[in-house]
């Protein structure tokens, strides 16, 4: 909310659904503070558009009577909100350390092939987004991905063929996620405001790839779309 | 084999139907709650003390004592069960969550009991949604049962549990992180002292934060008395542990041992050995942020605080990470460094820029850039942060990381020598290992 919309009449919420905005009012409730809810919310957010955008955001602020910067806050913290669109498919490789060690580097590759891109992109066809991600709790079954945050655990490459072919066909039944498809309009306030939209040349330091990570994990991932993704395996 | 494993959390964890409240009873489940209820809150308290249950987040912190710091007769006062679990190498919780629900919103009902908490919160880490809604029906068919909400089992007492999702941050299975974030703030540690939250935590409000496999410990105490507890492990280490055994062995998984036990048969026995029959080259024996320890330290370890404390190292999260003499160790303490770099919440300086630097330092080695004077480099980068921040993150970067410089330093001297990393193939001139030199 700019500062002269404050005290006009609440328009309308357009993003958030009414059930939304009823489920963030008994949240608000659930806790002793309001800005506990902050983060339930952003998830009702998220599932809704599976983006967080600034007007999502400013929707939040005046739904829970926050300041927006205190819902910015927030959402910019954590690695799983995305803050730019994402495929139908939300592939995310666990890289760390015990799936390393069983050859996490190689599955990823697997993916980057079948898919024909890099981790932190997202197939032409916007089906598939293919992220790099801390670990997920998964070490038992390493090397472990979560797709629409269902686990999969010990894959291989074939396993990863498979994977591809079902989600190219549509036949891998998971939790839908939102794509989080911009308006022209937000795809402004997005490449102006959000940090998870900043694409400055990052200077290189050797194969350490780029310096500044804008954001931290996932987000960061999109940020670095062109870094070589280095394969991790044994000898 | 049998001696080795003491299944008492997981005593019924293969029986059909245990993640339903009908399934749980009919094992026995809410006995202890029920007992619970007719004893004095102070009374579970001091049996919880007398047991010597010490958390099994990482610290190790005695768990009745932590209760014991709450200030009596303030109010509102917070039972809150961290499900934050995203150590690396730990899963655990996750495994207990998932197949024995019941028994982790048990423990937390009795601890919430014994604190005279107001209300509960399970602070579940946003990666596993999927248990939050299994754990959300859980509350309700205890809600339905009479087991939580107003006047539980005809006691009197009053316990709402709430369930809360983080959404991806390492730094927010720390204490003070933890409660920041439930908080509804940025999940960055606060200022210490108070060292603990049990005097202000969460609302600045009295806080009880404990582990889920802490919590779910508590239920046996309650029902079997502290010298049943104590009946197993050893003398500082009681009780059983959940143990996530991962990297190189055959059979990883979560094994349910006696402390105690040699972790050499951890190992062997009960990982099935190495992967592909090799030799073993190092273990984290407590998570990403302990310290490593040799093959010969594996060799004299056992599985308690106490052996590997004297080793050096700690018993953390009880997640052991098993490496073998294929893998290169700058590789693993490179990708180890990217993580806590990536997961320092910024707050502190000497963290902020030290899991950069040595992100950028180990990167540049294992590409081949690294210079003779960095191994000495990266000791001092580590000395700079621990001890000098708010939080566990920024020490957890420094230990391992001085660990394996000190332990292993001959993979990096031949990394500095070979310009580049010997375990892999060479890559041809004018390949991505010289492009890296000079970084």
């Amino acid at each position: 909310m700019s500062r002269l919309e404050r005290g006009r009449p609440a328009a309308p919420f357009q993003i958030l659904a009414e059930a939304d905005v009823a489920e963030i009012q008994r949240l608000r409730a659930v806790y002793p503070d309001d800005r506990s809810a902050i983060l339930p919310a952003l998830w009702i957010l998220y599932d809704h558009e599976g983006i967080v955008t600034t007007p999502g955001m400013e929707e939040l602020a005046r739904a829970m009577d926050l300041p927006p910067a205190m819902i910015q806050a927030v959402a910019s913290f954590y690695t799983m909100f995305l803050f730019k669109p994402h495929g139908r498919y939300v592939v995310e490789m666990c890289t760390n350390l015990p799936c390393l060690l069983c050859g996490a580097g190689k599955v990823m590759r697997r993916f980057e092939e079948r898919l024909g891109i890099r981790a932190g992109q997202t197939t032409p066809d916007d089906l598939v987004t293919l992220l790099e991600v801390e670990c997920i709790g998964a070490c038992g079954g390493a090397p472990a991905a979560q797709i629409n945050h269902t686990f999969f655990e010990n894959l291989t490459k074939d396993e990863v063929d498979r994977l591809v072919e079902d989600m190219r066909a549509a036949r891998l039944d998971l939790h839908r996620l939102a794509t989080g498809k911009l308006q022209a309009q937000d795809q402004e306030l997005v490449d102006l405001n959000l940090p998870g939209a900043y694409h400055l040349p990052l200077p290189r330091d050797g194969a350490a790839g780029p310096v500044v990570d804008m954001v931290k994990g996932a987000n960061a991932s999109i940020n670095e779309a062109d870094k070589p993704s280095q394969d991790r395996g044994r000898r | 084999m049998t001696e080795l494993i003491h299944r008492r959390l997981t005593r019924d964890i293969d029986m059909p139907g245990l993640s339903t409240l009908e399934g749980y009873r009919r094992w026995g489940g809410y006995q202890p709650l029920r007992k619970a209820l007719t004893m004095r809150p102070d009374d579970i308290g001091n049996a919880v003390s007398d047991s010597g249950l010490r958390g099994r987040g990482g610290a190790g912190f005695p768990t009745g004592r932590k209760w014991s710091l709450m200030p009596q007769g303030r109010h509102p006062r917070y039972m809150v069960a961290n499900a934050d679990e995203s150590e690396p190498g730990t899963f655990k919780d996750r495994y207990l969550m998932e197949r024995n629900p019941h028994l982790v919103l048990e423990g937390l009902l009795i601890a919430a009991y014994a604190v005279n908490a107001d209300a509960s919160v399970i602070y579940v880490r946003g990666e596993y949604r999927g248990i939050c809604d299994l754990l959300r029906r859980t509350v309700e068919e205890a809600r339905g049962a009479g087991l939580v909400g107003e006047n539980i089992l005809g006691s009197g007492w009053s316990q709402e549990v709430i369930i809360h999702t983080g959404a991806g941050a390492y730094i927010c299975g720390e204490e003070n992180g933890l409660l920041e974030s439930l908080a509804g703030n940025r999940g960055r540690p606060r200022p210490k002292p108070p060292y603990f939250p049990a005097a202000i935590g969460v609302y600045d409000a009295p806080t009880a934060l404990n582990n889920v496999e802490t919590l779910a410990n508590v239920p046996f105490i309650v029902l079997e008395g502290a010298d049943a507890f104590k009946s197993v492990g050893t003398e500082r280490s009681t009780g059983t542990r959940l143990v996530c055994l991962s990297g190189h062995v055959n059979r990883p998984g979560v094994y349910e041992i006696r402390q105690g036990i040699p972790m050499a048969a951890l190992i062997e026995e009960l990982g099935g050995g190495m992967k592909d029959g090799k030799r073993l080259k190092a273990v984290q024996p407590g998570g990403s942020s302990s310290q490593f320890l040799t093959a010969d330290q594996v060799k004299q370890a056992t599985m308690d605080a106490e052996s590997i404390t004297s080793l050096g190292s700690m018993a953390g999260s009880g997640a052991v990470i098993v490496i073998d003499d294929d893998q290169c160790l700058v590789e693993y303490t490179s990708r180890l460094a990217d993580f806590y770099y990536r997961e320092s919440c910024g707050k502190c300086t000497p963290c902020r820029e030290g899991t950069y630097w040595l992100h950028r330092m180990l990167r540049r080695i294992e590409a081949g850039g690294g210079r003779p004077e960095d191994v000495e480099l990266i000791v001092r980068v580590c000395n700079n942060i621990d001890g000098k921040v708010l939080c566990a993150l920024g020490e957890a970067a420094a230990w391992p990381i001085r660990s394996s410089v000190q332990q292993f330093k001959a993979d990096y001297v031949a990394h500095v020598e070979a310009h580049g990393c010997p375990f892999k193939e060479r890559v041809p001139i004018g390949g991505a290992a010289s492009e890296a030199v000079g970084a």
